[in-house]
């Protein structure tokens, strides 16, 4: 069993901080921490922070008040998309994804970007997008709410991935596409990497059973309204 | 006009096209008061794009489809709203640069159907204004903005429900609400059954949804995509 906030083991560690938009405070860590091959899920009800975490870690969100840490370095200076090349990468609850590009030329600015050029292996095209807009130059704004997001969640997921934030990602999904989240979530961990989940449906609980758990509770003390608790294992 | 048991929504031999891309295999349904009618089928096989052409939303199809007894090729959209046709969409679409509480506002403006009790209403007002903190711990003087995709989801539900509709189409409407808020949906979802309303809606089975519906009917994408 890995120690909490073990430095060689933990890819992601938060301490002693809160998150904040601006002066208001919302959530209080004393430590959130992903160790390698390891897969985290956030649990809370709606509005308690989890999506702020995520985007606190990619850096696209609210700032964290303490101590954050990549791979032992500090994480807040780094710009969020030295982030998502570095490997932290946010799949996020709605579709965000540039609608006046097609879905091909989406996945190749991702490999673009995502994939640091002569050291991470060129991916193979997923099946997905190869099959389902092989001779069709489909915009992603003719996508369906799920279509989008499977092609957001492929479209990140190449190159070198150490910690996959997935948000809601199993909401609007049909059976195939949760499928292949599971193969995801599989090959990450496999790969040593950590993936961190929040999950209403009950669905990555039920697949990957013994998993490491944090809740987001009320906050008595203190002017963050929640915090964040690692629950008994 | 309408028998008690004429249908609210009927589709006959309904396909979705965008161009000259036909989106799914026909699919025929009738939904009556009282009932709850499922839409299922893979990510992309049109589900969403049927309950955007029973809004007006301007989505060619093909086959028949009627909406609270009009045609749906004819249906304006502030007036099927005015008729008691609510939605739940999908995605958020709420102003996020107006306060919680102004929006509730303007929208009790333009439901004039949740005005016809006046002193009733106030009542309900008042209770929303209680309720939206209790029930969702949604703060009603923040601004939209600040609220969470699935606070954002739960106010529209709420609104939704507090509009009493006649015809109620939610498309997931639990892709992204915890748990704990299942049974107030399924309660909702109820009440508009029991006030001889009708619930159309969008779902997957990966949801390990509770919804029993009267009817399911199985979207397929188009075979042939020409």
């Amino acid at each position: 069993m890995q120690g909490i906030g073990d430095e060689n083991s933990c890819i992601v560690v938060m301490r002693q901080g809160a998150i904040a938009y601006g002066a208001r405070e919302i959530l209080w860590i004393d430590e959130f921490c992903v160790h390698r091959g390891e897969i985290v899920l956030v649990v809370g009800g709606n509005g308690t922070g989890k999506t702020s975490l995520f985007r606190t870690l990619a850096g696209i969100g609210p700032r964290f008040t303490g101590d954050m840490r990549y791979l032992g370095q500090p994480l807040a200076p780094v710009a969020a998309h030295t982030r998502a090349r570095n490997g932290i990468r946010l799949v996020p609850q709605e579709r965000q994804v540039f609608d006046r590009l097609s879905a091909r030329q989406c996945f190749e600015l991702a490999v673009d970007n995502l994939v640091v050029r002569g050291r991470g292996a060129m991916p193979e095209t997923p099946g997905y997008i190869q099959t389902a807009l092989s001779g069709r130059n489909k915009f992603v704004s003719q996508f369906s709410g799920g279509e989008a997001k499977r092609l957001l969640l492929e479209s990140l997921v190449v190159g070198q991935v150490q910690v996959l934030m997935l948000d809601e990602v199993f909401a609007g999904m049909d059976a195939a596409a949760v499928d292949r989240v599971m193969v995801i979530v599989r090959n990450c961990i496999s790969r040593r990497a950590g993936c961190v989940l929040a999950d209403h449906t009950g669905t990555a609980r039920e697949a990957f059973g013994a998993v490491t758990e944090y809740r987001l509770l009320p906050h008595e003390e203190g002017p963050a309204a929640f915090k964040l608790v690692r629950a008994r294992q | 006009m309408s028998g008690s048991d004429a249908s609210l929504i009927e589709a006959d031999a309904l396909v979705v096209r965008y161009g000259g891309w036909q989106v799914n295999e026909p699919v025929s349904f009738s939904l009556h008061p009282g009932q709850l009618g499922l839409l299922t089928g893979p990510n992309g096989s049109g589900k969403t794009s049927i309950l955007r052409a029973l809004l007006g939303q301007g989505v060619g199809y093909e086959g028949n489809l009627r909406v609270l007894d009009s045609d749906a090729r004819r249906v304006k959209p502030w007036r099927v709203i005015r008729e008691g046709l609510r939605v739940i969409p999908q995605f958020p679409t709420l102003p996020v640069s107006l306060i919680v509480m102004e929006y509730v506002k303007v929208w009790r403006r333009y439901n004039p159907g949740c005005l016809v009790e006046r002193e009733r209403e106030t009542d309900r007002h008042r209770v929303a204004k209680g309720e939206l903190g209790r029930l969702f711990g949604i703060d009603t003087r923040v601004p939209i903005s600040v609220l969470s995709t699935g606070q954002r989801r739960l106010l529209e539900i709420f609104l939704a429900f507090a509009a009493k509709p006649r015809v109620l189409l939610a498309d997931e409407p639990l892709a992204g609400i915890a748990r704990e808020f299942i049974p107030y949906v399924a309660e909702g979802i109820r009440g508009v059954r029991e006030s001889s309303g009708a619930v159309l809606m969008v779902t997957h089975g990966s949801e390990a949804s509770p919804w029993r519906g009267d009817w399911a009917v199985e979207v397929m994408p188009a075979k042939c995509r020409a």
